[in-house]
């Protein structure tokens, strides 16, 4: 597949944080910092979305429980959301970070994909060992919550003659 | 007399953002549907004025939702919305006819734009021919 621009190993990662901080602040008025290091414990909620297209890949992110009700808050502006709003805040967060991503990659490739309608699970049901070789950034909230965005590596680079491959692994 | 607006998307949040978004204006939510079956359904019974369509749902997409309910009732009116900001989503979009494209997440001010050019749109494809 000829791509109108490459993209480098760096590159996703690099637009990953960024669209995360962007969306966080704009949208939610919560600030994040990304993370040099892994995180300790693995916070203990989390929501997925898969993407198809002319790649597949799946997008996880993992939280404290206290981020997603503070998203929630923010979102239905309301001071004690439901479970329910609490789950529907973080499935909207990843379903619009997700749409950018995807753009983002679109307008870099030319290469289109679409996603579904993401899900809401606890960590133990989907524990990050489980998951297959991926990007895996870590962040920290204005109030020290964790965060783990995950994502599959299943684009292929290419620069002139040589691949920068990042492997193939197709979605879970 | 306020335009009536029905919002077909799966997240309440989205619906929520919208209304109030919509208070004080020319425009007033008067339908919230979670899949394109649902609206499908409701817009029969509801005829809203002009409809905003989420394209990520559960069951049938929106940009099939939007052909079926065009398909049915060619003088609808419907923005489509999603965070998918690209040619191919927006050519998809123009392509079943649709009256306008809204990238999420939305603002208030694009809102109301959209539903206007919308109305706008409507009115100046209803209105009958000059004679020659």
């Amino acid at each position: 597949m000829r791509l109108e621009q490459p993209i480098t190993a760096q590159w996703l990662p690099k637009l990953a944080e960024q669209l995360m901080r962007n969306v966080l602040k704009d949208w939610a008025e919560i600030e994040v910092l990304r993370l040099s290091g892994a995180l300790s414990e693995i916070p203990p909620l989390a929501v997925s979305i898969k993407i198809g297209g002319a790649y597949d890949s799946c997008i996880l992110l993992y939280g404290d429980h206290s981020f997603f009700f503070r998203l929630a808050q923010t979102l239905f502006e309301c001071s004690e959301p439901t479970q329910e709003e609490v789950e529907e805040a973080a499935k909207e967060f990843l379903n619009i970070l997700c749409g950018q991503l995807i753009s983002a990659i679109y307008d870099k490739t030319g290469i289109p994909a679409r996603f579904y309608p993401p899900c809401f699970f606890e960590t133990a049901d989907v524990p990050p060992a489980d998951l297959q070789k991926g990007q895996r950034l870590y962040f920290c909230s204005d109030r020290h919550e964790h965060l783990l965005l995950y994502f599959a590596d299943t684009i292929i680079a290419r620069k002139g003659d040589d691949t920068d491959e990042i492997p193939c692994n197709g979605s879970r | 007399m306020k335009y009536r607006v029905m919002v077909v998307d799966d997240s309440k949040i989205t619906y929520s953002q919208v209304k109030k978004m919509l208070q004080d204006s020319d425009y007033e939510v008067v339908s919230h549907c979670r899949t394109g079956e649902e609206a499908l359904a409701v817009y029969e019974v509801v005829q809203p004025d002009v409809v905003t369509m989420d394209i990520v749902l559960p069951g049938m997409d929106g940009l099939d939702a939007a052909k079926l309910i065009r398909e049915r009732w060619p003088q609808a009116c419907i923005v489509m919305a999603s965070s998918l900001a690209y040619d191919n989503t927006i050519d998809a979009a123009v392509a079943i006819g649709a009256a306008g494209f809204l990238f999420k997440p939305f603002k208030k001010e694009g809102l109301l734009e959209a539903l206007r050019s919308a109305i706008a749109k409507k009115a100046a494809s209803n209105s009958p021919e000059d004679e020659v």
